[in-house]
């Protein structure tokens, strides 16, 4: 077993991730009405939770990647998505 | 005799799931039962392409840590069904909405959804 | 045939009917049972290892890529002729506009009668599922996914949100944004052929993993050194991952893979979600409202 490391061995752990959030900016632009502070403090915490449940992609071996011991891993690529969304949306102002 | 495994209940729940599609396609008058009967129908056909995958005591075909490289081409089940099956429900979902859509116009057109009445031409 | 009609002799006869057809498919399929040959597949999980360790991802858009390329726009005409055929298409401006059609009432959904919990509930779930999807796609080289799931994950969000929110729907993609990311999904999928095109004269050649010249594969010698090492790094080296299995390790690398992966997933979201669109709301409807 490869040990616990904090940069990622390879690329291809990092670039799902920066996909993630690149096209999360894509489909958060769509998004629209008003989200209050409090739902979008919520929502992450959900996706957090939910990223802890579907554990990181299997071969990933960096702390980056969201590989923290053989049991416990987050997936770092659903927060990444979520978090793009609500940057996008904040990019194109909520459109009405 | 037959051995009773996996593959052979298979293919018999496939071989039904043809059979009644074909049925309903065939039988039934309503439109939107003969289009659930066409995805049963596609059903059974995706469930026989995927059955012919069956490797006995096989591994699913997704490398995971654990797993020997060398022993995999024969441990894992054959790729060739599900590849298929992927692009058959695509299809699937594509000819469902033609089908839906069609039989949504001919609704308008002639205000009923029996297949009898539409051949014949009543108009509402 | 109306149902009443199958009571009787025909309704025997169509039973004996299809207990025929069943044992003959049942028998024809029971040939095969336990009898497949192994066929191609073999080599293909035997090259697994070097690629992505999703054997299928590697299936069906690396070998058999330019296949599925052409398959992929079969759903996009499904989409069209959804379209024409609900819409403004030549169905209803010429047959039936003249005659009198039976009158089409509102297929808005009655947002009101929808309990306030349901419509807070929505917006959370809306967005996680889009991000879902998302992970869905990006994991599709390394574990089960794909751009066709991401695309079905994503349109079943945008139809919970036609249905909770109606015309306020929080996912509010427009017909212009469907139609421009599904024709640039097609496109993307389509000239990620022309970079193996142009060195190996194959279209769809996986020019990041490179299978075929790098050597990893023994008795294939005739195309030595074929793919530049920049165009390979280009291609290769952003999705290289390093595969531990109990027999040594591989430093794999789909290639293209992943980024046919996204054209696919944008052409799905168009198509479905045109789909899902145009049977809620019809096409000319929004028109209508601009002009």
């Amino acid at each position: 077993m490869i040990e616990l490391q904090l940069f990622p061995a390879l690329a291809g752990e990092v670039t799902p991730i920066v996909v993630a959030f690149v096209l999360g900016i894509l489909f958060g632009t769509q998004l629209q009405g008003k989200i209050s502070k409090r739902m979008i403090g919520l929502i992450i915490g959900l996706s957090i939770i939910a990223a802890v449940l579907f554990e990181a992609p299997i071969f990933t071996w960096s702390l980056l990647a969201g590989f923290i011991s053989e049991h416990i891993s987050i997936s770092v690529a659903f927060v990444a998505a979520t978090i793009g969304m609500f940057v996008g949306k904040a990019f194109r102002g909520g459109r009405e | 005799m037959i051995e009773l495994n996996l593959q052979f209940l298979s293919f018999m729940a496939a071989a039904v799931l043809v059979v009644i599609g074909l049925g309903g396609m065939l039988f039934l008058d309503n439109l939107i039962k003969k289009i659930i009967a066409f995805t049963l129908l596609s059903d059974g056909v995706n469930l026989a392409l995927v059955t012919l995958g069956y490797v006995e005591g096989g591994i699913v075909s997704i490398l995971e840590p654990g797993t020997s490289g060398a022993a995999f081409p024969t441990n894992a089940v054959l790729i060739f069904g599900p590849g298929i099956v992927l692009t058959n429900i695509v299809i699937g979902v594509s000819t469902t909405a033609v089908l839906v859509a069609v039989t949504m116009v001919l609704y308008q057109r002639y205000g009923t959804l029996k297949a009898s009445k539409v051949l014949k031409g009543e108009r509402k | 045939m109306e149902s009443k009609a199958l009571k009787g002799s025909r309704g025997i006869i169509a039973v004996i009917a299809l207990m025929i057809i069943f044992v003959g498919v049942s028998t024809s399929l029971l040939q095969l049972n336990g009898n497949v040959a192994r066929g191609i597949s073999p080599e293909y999980n035997a090259l697994a290892p070097y690629e992505a360790p999703n054997n299928l991802a590697s299936w069906v858009y690396d070998y058999r890529g330019f296949d599925t390329l052409i398959e992929t726009g079969v759903i996009y005409v499904g989409a069209l002729v959804s379209v024409l055929a609900i819409g403004r298409g030549i169905v209803r401006t010429k047959g039936v506009a003249e005659e009198a059609p039976v009158a089409q009432s509102s297929m808005d959904f009655h947002v009101s009668s929808l309990n306030v919990i349901l419509k807070y509930f929505g917006i959370p779930v809306i967005i996680l599922i889009v991000a879902y999807s998302l992970l869905v796609l990006t994991g599709a080289a390394t574990s089960g996914g794909g751009g066709f799931q991401c695309g079905v994950i994503f349109s079943s969000a945008f139809l919970l949100g036609m249905i909770f929110y109606g015309k306020k729907n929080p996912l509010n993609l427009s017909k212009k944004f469907l139609i421009g990311i599904g024709g640039f999904g097609w496109a993307l999928y389509a000239l990620l052929g022309l970079p193996g095109y142009l060195v190996t004269g194959y279209w769809q050649y996986n020019v990041g993993a490179d299978l075929w010249s790098s050597g990893l594969i023994s008795g294939v010698s005739g195309m030595s050194a074929v793919v530049p090492d920049i165009m390979r790094q280009i291609f290769g080296d952003p999705f290289r991952i390093l595969l531990v299995l109990s027999d040594g390790t591989y430093a794999s690398t789909a290639g293209i893979v992943p980024l046919i992966n996204i054209g696919e997933a944008f052409n799905v979201i168009g198509a479905i979600g045109l789909i899902f669109l145009v049977f809620a709301y019809g096409y000319t409807d929004e028109e209508g409202k601009s002009k």
